[in-house]
């Protein structure tokens, strides 16, 4: 993890300084363990403040889109490259003026699980190979990785970035995966009853603070149809029908284009996994038009084209 | 220019054919008279319940 | 069409005894006049276009099937009437359909009792065609095969019960998409086909089920029983027709049908009489169809100097401008007669209609499309001083633009209109049910209302028509084209890549009708080049096309030189090409060869004919096969006739024609009685079983099993002729350029199937010749014609043609830039502004865009509205319709 954190600074110096780019977007840590935030650099002297380390959650491609025109480099993981591609396709991001310096992930932690499990505020944070050593004021455990990564991270297949002009660290090897959605299947498994249930539980906490929106790298729009006032597509207060349409709706938006980057969940602050609108669309898309999202700069979502034979047994 | 000619066609027979030509007449600058025996136009394709290869309806 | 009732004279008792009159009493529109009476008037017309049509035969006479007595023996338009929902049983098939439905004799009731749902149907082709037995009927009449397999899969899609019989002698399925729609008859409808020619019919006298004896094809003598028979009668000329014929002065063959030359089909042999459909050869809807406006250019062409002499222009009427005026709606009820008014209670709904916000006006009309009704309408509109209408009565889709018109003549834009459809929608669903359908008109006039108070006049961008045309490809179907074209005065540009006009037709011999194809060519080329109104490129390829209907933009290369054309409209004629086969020692012998080779030989008189001894033709040589299942429509009728050439060259000639299903649609068929007299012999093989071919130092050899001894029989041949199949060129390229598509074969596809063979979808692009499906030289030229003749068409509204109002629109401020709009859209008419303030967003082509609306519902950032259906008028519908007033 440190070679890797020292070729990206040098990576980033040396763009800079040549002046191949304006900006680099990477990671740097925060101000209390376990916390990272995105940074944007622009001196080579900056370059050291770059970081990488399993708590790099955010999806980065999010803050690359909103420098248009402007030449920079991003930090980016699987998940961050394939949004980055997504950018791409959907005339976000110019290729010409994206450096992508890729990172094979690790795979990313669950700080709350983590949280959870020592109980008291997290005074330090170290890793060290598969082994986590988390402190607290009165107490210190070593965890295995493996039983804290994000539930996305432990079913990502996709861990080495898919489109990148450097690879900062040997690529890791892939998973292969039986069954990628079982939590999608055991919703499926649920009556219509049962199905409605969940989904009303699974909202009742959100306060539409719009943090999943904001966090999420798919939702660039200028004006979200939450925010429309003419016409006014939701209700901008807490009925339920207005939150649960707000997730709906968020959640088409993204069919066929989201890449399970978890961003959305990492970023809620009241601990809902809105992956479950997003996941069961995906696996839709993998099912229906045997598509993942952002894996070529090539072909568009199949949502984002249409043909005279496109398959249309649902009108019956 | 032939003085004699008249820009206008009469088109006998309101079946398909007959109709389609009518209108094609009329679009690109003829006067036309549709000519047809019966009390309404359409032939035989009118009374037809569907249409190959397509199964399309015929009316 | 229209569907309006007429008085039979004969059985009137008003007219024959001066009784009854209720007919006069009951209507409520006074539209009965018994004073009518036949009048002579005489018309002045440049041109005349013959298109009669046909009768079905009338198999009364044949006494063997006993179509006069027995109750279960139909005509195949019997039993088209009995599948159609608008027939006497509404679709449902039954026997005896020839009975009344609800009989009143003694007899007929006893009869009608017996009726069931049949559960074994057999169909009888080639009754009164290819006859000269029991009738004079050489010809072939083209559509039985296919409309009997139609009325089969139909019947079994009412009933999956069905046990559907096609008794047939040849299929002949060699149009458009024919052949696969046979095969899947057989593979996935379980259609029955068995290739037998029915001796008789007989009826159990009790069930009046019906008994039939015929020898399959091993010769083995089969009966069977079934509920019903249907006859696939043909297509004949009437007497009436013939004498027709006669007044006007037109040659007719011995059959009735028109006589035409292969190169002009559609001109008669007397100046100025054009016709088209049935009368000039049987054949199906989309070749009258092609026939129709072939017969339209003909007669453009031979009037030419005097178009547009005789019609009058538009009067057009100020628009008023209501932009910033408080919406005043009218309101529009219709009783149409009693179909509405016999359920909904139209006054009430009326009266409920003046309580509605915005609306200043309402009333009810008897029939609101009458004329007079359409004149008070635009009174009213002036009088008070209305700037919306709602009409509420039956389906936009046939009446908005009546009304709209309406509109345009009281000075307002045509897009503050709205109808609701409270007929089909209302009245005749829930006529049983009056009160809940007053409610639901109630519903439906005020959510149109509210959409109508909503309503903005709509913009129609005037469409500039650069008249210059372009044609691709210089074969025959062009040629006849850019010909018809340039005479009615278009600057016409011809694409050829070759050196050479003529294309195909160049290396054919004759016609069906045995003219000379060359000297033809050559007269028509000569024509072509002579005409100071077209531009010939040969050498020349299409390496680019920009813009869209009325301003095309095209890339031409020539010897590496390139210029462009700019021109409104764009003919693609690319031809097909002979492939090349790849079985029966193809290629390894000199004596093999293909039909064009014999053509070329016959053409040369190739001395080497002279000492052919045994001719062979093998046919379907890659056609009907699983890699081009379709069938090449030309090769029956081709190896025909050069075995008549061979054969009447010299009769002592043994010609042989080995094929699966012979398809002389036509009067070809004469061709194929021809040759069976001449000796020509024909041998069918299956397609399991194709002939083997073996190449001998004295002859090639051929064996096959023949069909009529179930024996392997051997034929020593010195010429053998494949008809190879006709392949489409496939250019995807030129159909990228054009944005039109093409099939799995690699043919293109047409606007539609029946109403539209030779244009695109495309608006400015039209399609001709062999490109869209192999054909002889007398239909490429027709379908040249007709491709002609839509263009001009358009041409001549130059003046006047204009986008629709209805089109999607772009709020810059909103759009993302993401492309959705630019990928989804099927006609390209969403792209990105390239300068100004929103640069890089999403702009729509007012031309190109059809109003679809798949952008819109594809927006998610909301950008994109359609105009006079957008948000705020739909959300004003659902609110209106959720209102509890």
């Amino acid at each position: 993890m440190d070679t890797c954190i020292q070729k990206i600074r040098e990576i980033a110096g040396d763009l800079l300084e040549k002046g191949e780019v304006e900006r680099v977007i990477g990671f740097a840590e925060g101000s209390i363990p376990m916390a990272t935030s995105p940074v944007a650099i622009s001196t080579k002297e900056d370059a050291q403040k770059l970081c990488f380390s399993s708590t790099c959650g955010l999806n980065l491609a999010n803050y690359a889109s909103k420098e248009k025109g402007k030449k920079i480099a991003v930090v980016a993981k699987g998940c961050d490259s394939r949004n980055l591609v997504t950018h791409i396709v959907e005339n976000q991001i110019d290729r010409d003026n994206l450096y992508i310096i890729g990172v094979p992930c690790p795979g990313m932690v669950d700080k709350f699980k983590i949280a959870a499990e020592m109980g008291g505020e997290i005074t330090g944070f170290e890793e060290a190979g598969d082994t986590l050593i988390v402190s607290t004021v009165d107490d210190k455990k070593e965890l295995n990785k493996q039983d804290y990564l994000r539930h996305n991270c432990s079913l990502c297949t996709h861990k080495n970035p898919v489109l990148f002009d450097v690879l900062v660290g040997e690529e890791v090897e892939e998973q292969q995966l039986d069954n990628a959605y079982p939590d999608v299947d055991a919703i499926e498994a649920l009556t219509a009853d049962g199905r409605w249930k969940h989904f009303e539980e699974l909202t009742q906490n959100c306060i539409r603070c719009y943090a999943c929106r904001n966090a999420c790298p798919l939702c660039y729009c200028p004006t979200c149809f939450v925010d429309e006032s003419g016409p006014q597509w939701v209700g901008k207060g807490q009925d339920k029908t207005d939150v649960d349409t707000f997730h709906f709706l968020r959640a088409f938006h993204c069919a066929g284009r989201c890449t399970d980057c978890g961003a959305c969940v990492e970023a809620c602050p009241m601990g809902i996994n809105v992956r479950d609108f997003t996941r069961k669309l995906n696996k839709d898309a993998q099912d229906m038009f045997g598509w993942e999202a952002g894996l070529t700069i090539d072909k568009r979502p199949p949502l984002d084209a249409y043909s005279p034979d496109d398959p249309n047994d649902f009108i019956k | 220019m032939n003085s004699t000619k008249t820009g206008s066609v009469v088109v006998i027979g309101g079946g398909i054919s007959g109709m389609l030509s009518a209108l094609d007449l009329a679009n690109s600058g003829f006067y036309v008279y549709l000519v047809e025996k019966g009390p309404s136009i359409g032939g035989v394709m009118a009374q037809l319940d569907k249409t190959f290869p397509t199964n399309d309806c015929a009316m | 069409m229209p569907l309006k009732y007429v008085i039979n004279p004969d059985v009137c008792l008003k007219l024959q005894k001066d009784k009854c009159g209720t007919c006069a009493d009951v209507c409520p529109a006074n539209a009965i006049d018994y004073t009518q009476t036949e009048e002579t008037i005489t018309l002045n017309a440049g041109s005349i276009v013959f298109s009669p049509g046909f009768k079905p035969f009338d198999p009364s006479r044949f006494d063997n099937y006993q179509y006069a007595n027995y109750p279960n023996v139909v005509t195949s338009m019997e039993f088209e009437r009995l599948l159609s929902a608008s027939g006497p049983t509404h679709g449902h098939v039954m026997t005896m359909p020839k009975l009344p439905m609800k009989p009143k004799k003694k007899a007929d009731k006893a009869l009608a009792e017996k009726r069931k749902d049949p559960k074994k149907i057999a169909w009888f082709q080639c009754v009164g065609s290819r006859d000269m037995n029991k009738c004079d009927n050489a010809y072939c009449s083209s559509v039985c095969c296919m409309y009997a397999v139609k009325e089969a899969i139909i019947a079994k899609e009412h009933d999956p019960e069905l046990e559907p019989y096609i008794f047939f002698m040849d299929m002949r399925t060699p149009g458009k998409e024919f052949e696969k729609y046979y095969q899947n008859a057989k593979e996935k409808h379980g259609i029955n086909f068995v290739r037998a020619r029915v001796h008789s019919v007989t009826e159990d006298r009790d069930t009046h089920d019906l008994n039939i004896r015929y020898a399959d094809e091993m010769g083995q003598i089969v009966d069977d029983s079934f509920d019903m028979v249907v006859l696939s009668v043909g297509l004949e000329i009437p007497q009436e027709t013939r004498d027709m014929a006669e007044k006007l002065g037109i040659d007719i063959t011995d059959h009735g049908f028109c006589k035409t030359d292969s190169f002009e089909p559609v001109t008669s042999s007397r100046d100025g009489v054009y016709v088209s459909g049935v009368f000039n050869n049987p054949k199906d809807i989309p070749e009258s169809v092609l026939d129709a406006s072939a017969a339209a250019s003909a007669a453009g062409d031979f009037l030419a100097d005097v178009r547009g002499t005789m019609t009058k222009a538009e009067e057009k009427i100020e628009e008023t401008n209501v932009i910033g005026d408080p919406p005043k709606i009218g309101v529009f009820v219709c009783d149409c007669g009693s179909n509405i008014a016999g359920v909904v209670d139209c006054p009430s709904l009326t009266e409920y209609a003046k309580e509605l916000p915005y609306v200043e006006f309402a009333t009810e009309t008897l029939y609101a499309c009458a004329q007079d009704t359409q004149d008070k309408m635009v009174e009213t509109i002036k009088e008070k001083g209305l700037n919306r209408i709602v009409v509420a009565a039956c389906t936009p889709k046939t009446h908005e633009p009546l009304f709209q018109e309406s509109m345009v003549n009281a000075g307002l834009n045509k897009y503050l209109f709205e109808m609701t459809n409270i007929r089909n929608h209302n009245s005749w669903v829930h006529k049983n049910n009056p009160e809940i359908a007053t409610e639901k008109a109630k519903d439906l006039v005020r959510m149109a209302v509210a959409k109508a108070a909503l309503a903005q006049p709509l913009a129609e961008e005037k469409i500039n028509v650069n008249d210059t045309v372009m044609v691709v490809g210089g074969g025959l179907a062009g040629l006849t084209a850019a010909k018809s074209l340039a005479t009615q005065g278009y600057d016409t540009h011809i694409v050829e890549k070759k050196d050479v006009l003529g294309g195909e037709a160049l290396k054919l011999y004759k016609t069906a009708q045995g003219e000379d194809v060359g000297e033809k060519m050559a007269a028509l080329v000569a024509d072509i080049e002579a005409n100071e109104k077209i531009t010939v490129h040969t050498n020349t390829t299409l390496e680019g096309v920009e813009g869209f209907v009325g301003n095309f933009k095209s890339k031409l290369v020539s010897g590496g030189n390139e210029t462009e054309l700019e021109h409104g409209v764009a003919v693609l004629a690319t031809g097909a090409k002979c492939s090349e086969p790849t079985e029966y020692c193809f290629g390894d012998d000199d004596r093999i060869i293909k039909t064009l080779d014999l053509d070329k030989m016959l053409k040369e008189q190739d001395a080497k004919l002279d000492s052919v001894k045994t001719a062979v033709f093998i046919q379907c040589v890659g056609s009907r096969e699983p890699n081009r299942p379709y069938c090449s429509r030309v090769c029956c009728t081709h190896s025909i006739d050069n075995a008549i050439e061979l054969k009447k060259r010299n009769p002592e000639t043994d010609v042989f024609i080995l094929y699966r299903d012979i398809r002389t649609y036509g009067e070809r068929e004469l061709l194929y009685k021809e040759a069976r007299e001449l000796g020509v012999i024909f041998i069918r093989y299956e397609v399991d079983r194709k002939p083997e071919v073996k190449v001998e130092k004295d002859a090639v050899k051929i064996t096959l099993i023949d069909h009529v001894l179930n024996q392997p029989v051997e034929i020593e041949a010195d010429l053998l002729t494949l008809a190879a199949a006709i392949e489409p060129r496939k250019d995807e390229r030129l159909a990228n350029f054009f944005k039109v598509p093409l099939n799995d074969e690699g043919f293109f596809v047409e606007k539609h199937a029946k109403l539209g063979p030779a244009e695109f979808a495309t608006d400015g692009v039209f399609v001709a010749g062999s490109g869209h499906y192999p054909k002889p030289v007398n239909e490429a030229a027709t379908q040249g014609r007709a491709a002609a003749s839509r263009a001009l068409t358009l041409l001549a509204k130059k003046d006047s043609l204009f986008t629709s109002g209805t089109i999607a629109t772009v709020d810059q401020e909103k759009c993302s830039q993401c492309g959705v709009c630019v990928s989804i859209c099927p006609y390209n008419a969403p792209g990105f502004a390239a300068d100004g303030r929103f640069a890089g967003t999403a702009e729509i082509n007012p031309v190109l865009c059809k109003g679809c609306g798949l952008c819109v519902a594809s927006c998610r950032s909301g950008a994109l509205h359609l105009r006079g259906f957008d948000t705020n008028q739909i959300f004003s519908q659902i609110f209106a319709l959720g209102e509890v007033v």
